[in-house]
């Protein structure tokens, strides 16, 4: 029971990164029709911000990392402006691009080895309730990624630019035929998906001490195949998807014997192949997929 | 007579190949009520999209206010004061009645008047009222196209462009919707009206111009008789 109860709590918290990760990877999906495979390396690019600044203030570190998340993503948004009219594949292969170029750029700066980072090391400390051990980053993960989740769905629901962005994601010609600044709400996606890069990188820094130049693209696979199971048209399905496959990536860790944990993700991908063969337009949309996506 | 509104000269759009749209000219002028009839394909919508700058011509200028607005972005073009009503509505059918409106807010130029306009939008069709918090498709055509209408209206718009506002809806919902067609030209909105209904809109507007191929094929004034057969030669080029 308690070993039931640790797994679910890591379940949470892992399914808390890969949500936040899929829901800034819907944001511009949702706005701009692209996947984009280069969110890794925004992740990546906040890790080394934090490990090249291990002797400022926490505080200093975390804006450092949401800075250079951002930066990094507008410079993307740049970059993919001219493409906007391009085929779903070419911005595809554009974004696997800048993925790979961004990798290479950080092993040649910092090598493959990893650095540590030595971020809060303090949270992977453990409490005790009820005979169960519990990390402190656990819990501020699952803070974290609930407050960031609410914070963004208020964010759509409520205001103008929200509102603007989901009419976006849902009619792109007809929102912009009423006067919506199609450039505005583009930005406007990038940016939310920078910091929720740096959120994730901040977490995971915690817990994965080491800044590699894989350090983002390891999470984004899975969050993207979470996207792909909630269902890549509507946002809020695509972040549940996200969650689902951190929790279901550490229940199965713990449901497999020792020597099968080398076989986690081929019975992980297998589950997510059962899925989408069942439900194709995602776990979580019910009929066609011609909906709002945000 | 006063400096058109707006002015189309020597419209040319191409989709690939297709001409869909050749040498067009037409004027608006201010207040007035211009219906454009003409068989599908003809270039009715494509040459309003292309007012809104949706579809980029390939030659020729449409000018707004003296302003050409060739080249523009959509939006620019719709924060200038031209509204579109689009074929098929084009509400967004899982908000609410109320946030459909507030996008219709982005077209103003300028705040002020908006409660007024709104007021006058809600007595125009009180069901925007009445149902504003309802997601807009749960309303029934003719409610959506109410809805279309009144979005592109709180936008106080100069000119108002209508893509086939009565395509599926019932006959005594058709006469509704150009009664209250009717109100809004009396604000002195100057209209462009596509619509396959031809004597309805015929009646209602004060100059009528039939597209075939591209081109205008056929002008009418309001004191014309609606014939028929006229409009039939145009329609169909025999």
């Amino acid at each position: 029971m308690t070993t039931l109860f640790q797994s679910v709590a890591d379940g949470v918290a892992l399914g808390s990164l890969y949500a936040l990760a899929a829901l800034g990877i819907g944001l511009v999906f949702g706005v701009m029709r692209l996947i984009n495979f280069a969110y890794g390396e925004l992740i990546t690019a906040s890790a080394y911000a934090l490990l090249l600044t291990k002797e400022l203030h926490v505080g200093v570190r975390i804006a450092l990392a949401l800075a250079v998340a951002v930066v990094l993503s507008l410079m993307m948004e740049f970059v993919f402006r001219p493409l906007r009219r391009a085929t779903p594949a070419t911005m595809l292969v554009a974004t696997f691009a800048i993925s790979f170029l961004l990798q290479n750029v950080a092993t040649l700066r910092f090598g493959t080895r990893g650095e540590a980072m030595n971020f809060l090391p303090a949270l992977n400390r453990a409490f005790a309730i009820g005979g169960v051990r519990v990390r402190w980053i656990t819990v501020v993960s699952i803070a974290v990624g609930a407050i960031l989740l609410a914070a963004t769905a208020l964010f759509l629901d409520r205001t103008n630019i929200g509102l603007q962005m989901r009419a976006a994601a849902s009619d792109f010609r007809t929102a912009r035929l009423l006067g919506v600044n199609a450039k505005r709400v583009i930005i406007f996606a990038f940016a939310l998906g920078g910091v929720l890069a740096a959120v994730v990188a901040t977490m995971l820094a915690v817990q994965r001490p080491l800044a590699t130049p894989t350090f983002g693209f390891m999470v984004v696979i899975p969050a993207l195949v979470g996207v792909v199971v909630g269902g890549l048209d509507r946002l809020m399905p695509a972040t549940l998807g996200g969650f689902v496959i951190g929790f279901a990536t550490v229940i199965l860790s713990d449901l497999l014997p020792s020597e099968g944990r080398v076989f986690l993700n081929s019975a992980l991908f297998g589950l997510v192949i059962v899925v989408l063969l069942v439900k194709p337009n995602g776990l979580f949309i019910r009929g066609s997929t011609s909906v709002e996506r945000l | 007579m006063s400096e058109p509104l707006l002015q189309v000269d020597e419209l040319d759009v191409r989709y690939g190949a297709v001409k869909a749209v050749r040498g067009l000219g037409f004027s608006l002028e201010p207040g007035e009520a211009v219906g454009l009839f003409g068989p599908n394909g003809a270039g009715k919508s494509t040459t309003l999209l292309a007012i809104m700058g949706a579809v980029r011509p390939r030659s020729g200028d449409i000018r707004f206010g003296g302003r050409s607005l060739v080249g523009m972005p959509i939006e620019s073009i719709a924060r200038l004061g031209i509204a579109l009503v689009p074929e098929g509505r084009r509400i967004f059918a899982e908000f609410s009645v109320e946030e459909n409106l507030r996008l219709g807010f982005l077209g103003r130029r300028s705040a002020e008047g908006l409660q007024d306009d709104l007021t006058w939008v809600y007595s125009l069709f009180p069901i925007m009222h009445d149902f504003g918090s309802r997601p807009a498709g749960q309303l029934s055509g003719g409610q959506q196209q109410q809805l279309a209408i009144a979005r592109a209206l709180v936008a106080r718009p100069e000119i108002l462009l209508l893509d086939e506002p009565t395509l599926g809806l019932a006959p005594t919902v058709v006469d509704s919707l150009f009664d209250a067609l009717d109100e809004i030209r009396k604000t002195g909105v100057t209209i462009l009206i596509v619509e396959q209904r031809v004597q309805l809109a015929f009646d209602f507007a004060d100059r009528s111009l039939v597209m075939r191929n591209g081109e205008i094929a056929m002008t009418m004034s309001g004191n014309d008789q609606l014939d028929i057969d006229q409009v039939t030669a145009a329609y169909f080029g025999s």
